[in-house]
């Protein structure tokens, strides 16, 4: 089961206010309790385009090879390759023929353009020829390419689909040419993730964790519903985030009763942040007033769909109003900051304005400091000594540097 | 509210930015010393008695003071400027030397090339704006004060005008400067 727990970043309300005054709340959810094993319905959505020939190729079918080894038999996978167009390589299968399943892989071949958003349709349809509640469904998608020869909104429209029939994504771009803000959204709208791979080396690694990650999944489809009083409004810009195990903005619904947050699935005995950025109205009640009500949905792998019991939000009105901030909120807060900071960076540097990047770059620094995140400590100094020398920064460390500061924790 | 760090324009009362969730008090309760410090003309921070940006190496003289100062010393190796701030007083004293935890000089050289031949309180210069004399007075250095290459006598202040070549110690030369705000504005 999967407990929730919420605090505010200061849960009382001057008397008499003026303004809407901001809040955030932080939720904490704890999942619980042995869950049989995780059985997976995988879909890899690969890139065999012509940059991808020689290293990159060779390491990217060892890599789904090792992956295929340590599948279960009642697992089930399907390969779909794309280059200007996409084909599918192994329709959805059992893994109870192993090694026809590598010989077919071995066969990749690279060769032509890319095309992002075919791949994606075809690997969904793969997905859905078997699909049962109790299994895990997940899409590898990996390309070293941007969509040349495809619709990025197709792709966006794609990812969405994805969610609503229960399927991640994991994007992976490799090398230096990817478009990371398409795989980023991409990862985002499906509740999946998103990772940049330096090196074709590198896939082998990353291919296996996230299969250990996928392994470890024991709830799915959770979905944050939450119903708000007269007084309170989401944030119109930055309604809620997830924030681990990487921050990814979430955008709620409204269902005709109440807001949901889709916000992906959880691992066995594991912790999930999510934060809310909500505005509340001078309270009519002179003591405690409700701010929503909220509960989260979820499936678990015997495919049983549970709710947690309902938290209702409240806060204090008090005439001894402190503007303290509860410590562990504001770290959230500051850490999400440095995300969404890094964004502005990259388009004042689009805009060729390097001076405002720097300013902004020295509130990071000096956030990450106060976090004691040594690693993005040293990524944004990076940044500021290349701008300061060259007025901007080479394609990989904006990757490199766009990755990290999403990234909140591995599994 | 216009958000310190991306510009967006908040509504009132906003802790955060909404946009970037940067801290709005980023300035004032979090960093008390970022009121004390200077902006350089690229709007970028730096602590209080910076002589130059540290991030785009701007010379920060027009930060320092509200009034334009019109004295200043030029490095020619760094190209960099010292600009000595204008007050409201009509005698102005500078002392030029190495900041250390017993010395607080006005001027503090500790950041140009061979500093460590500098004494801690190394000369004076001191501007009289009423009669418009300006001296340098050398404050017993080790390594001797110069003007135009001639070592000063110590306490014995020499008069300076623009264009002046001034040393402390042999290694570290600066020229005296003197500009004419009033063609300019």
């Amino acid at each position: 089961m999967i407990k929730v727990s919420y605090y505010f970043d200061n849960q009382t309300i001057p008397k008499n206010v003026t303004n809407e005054e901001q809040r955030f709340v932080l939720l904490r959810l704890q999942s619980e309790v042995e869950v049989p094993r995780t059985k997976l319905n995988l879909c890899f959505v690969l890139d065999k385009s012509g940059s991808m020939d020689g290293e990159p190729i060779e390491n990217l079918k060892r890599a789904v090879k090792d992956v295929v080894d340590l599948m279960e038999e009642e697992d089930r996978v399907s390969v779909i390759l794309f280059d200007s167009e996409a084909r599918v390589l192994i329709s959805n299968s059992p893994l109870d023929r192993k090694k026809e399943i590598k010989n077919r892989i071995e066969e990749i071949d690279a060769l032509g353009g890319t095309c992002i958003d075919e791949g994606l349709e075809k690997g969904i349809e793969q997905i859905e020829v078997f699909k049962e509640k109790e299994y895990v469904n997940w899409l590898i998608l990996l390309t070293d390419g941007k969509n040349e020869h495809g619709d990025d909104e197709k792709c966006l429209y794609l990812a969405k689909e994805a969610r609503k029939r229960s399927i991640s994504i994991t994007a992976l771009g490799l090398g230096k040419y990817w478009d990371p803000t398409l795989l980023e959204k991409i990862a985002d709208l499906s509740s999946g993730r998103m990772f940049y791979l330096e090196n074709p080396e590198d896939l082998r690694e990353r291919f296996k964790k996230e299969l250990q990650m996928l392994k470890n999944i024991a709830f799915k489809d959770l979905v944050l519903k939450v119903k708000l009083s007269p007084i309170a409004r989401f944030s119109e810009l930055n309604p809620g985030f997830v924030v681990t195990p990487q921050i990814q903005r979430v955008e709620p619904l409204w269902n005709g009763e109440e807001w949901e947050f889709e916000v992906g699935n959880m691992s066995r005995n594991s912790e999930k942040l999510v934060l809310l950025h909500m505005f509340l109205k001078a309270p009519p009640h002179p003591y405690i007033n409700k701010v929503a009500e909220m509960t989260l949905q979820y499936k678990d792998l015997n495919g049983k769909t549970s709710n947690t019991e309902s938290h209702t939000l409240i806060i204090e009105v008090t005439e001894l109003y402190s503007p303290q901030i509860n410590q562990e909120v504001r770290e959230v807060i500051d850490r999400i900051s440095v995300y969404l900071q890094q964004q502005i960076v990259e388009s004042l540097l689009e805009e060729n304005k390097p001076n405002e990047a720097l300013t902004v770059l020295q509130t990071m620094e000096h956030t990450v400091m106060k976090l004691e995140d040594e690693e993005l400590k040293g990524l944004i100094e990076e940044n500021i000594e290349k701008i300061k020398e060259e007025g901007t920064i080479s394609e990989d460390l904006r990757l490199k540097t766009k990755v990290q500061t999403k990234m909140v924790m591995e599994e | 509210m216009r958000c310190p760090v991306c510009g967006y324009e908040n509504r009132e009362g906003v802790v955060f930015c909404e946009r970037c969730l940067a801290s709005m008090d980023i300035f004032s309760q979090e960093l008390p010393s970022f009121e004390e410090g200077v902006f350089c003309p690229f709007g970028h921070w730096n602590p209080p008695g910076a002589k130059f940006c540290s991030i785009c190496g701007a010379p920060l003289e027009e930060a320092i003071e509200q009034i334009p100062s019109k004295y200043k010393l030029f490095h020619k190796g760094s190209d960099k400027t010292i600009p000595l701030p204008d007050k409201e007083e009509d005698i102005l004293r500078f002392v030029i030397g190495r900041k250390s935890a017993n010395s607080n000089p006005d001027i503090d050289l500790t950041d140009f090339p061979n500093s460590h031949t500098v004494s801690r309180l190394h000369a004076a210069l001191v501007i009289n704006k009423i009669t418009g004399e300006i001296t340098l007075e050398d404050l017993e250095s080790t390594n001797g004060t110069y003007v135009n290459g001639r070592r000063l006598q110590p306490h014995k202040p020499k008069t300076l005008k623009n264009g002046d070549k001034v040393s402390f110690s042999k290694k570290l030369e600066f020229i005296f400067l003197i500009e004419d705000h009033g063609e300019n504005s």
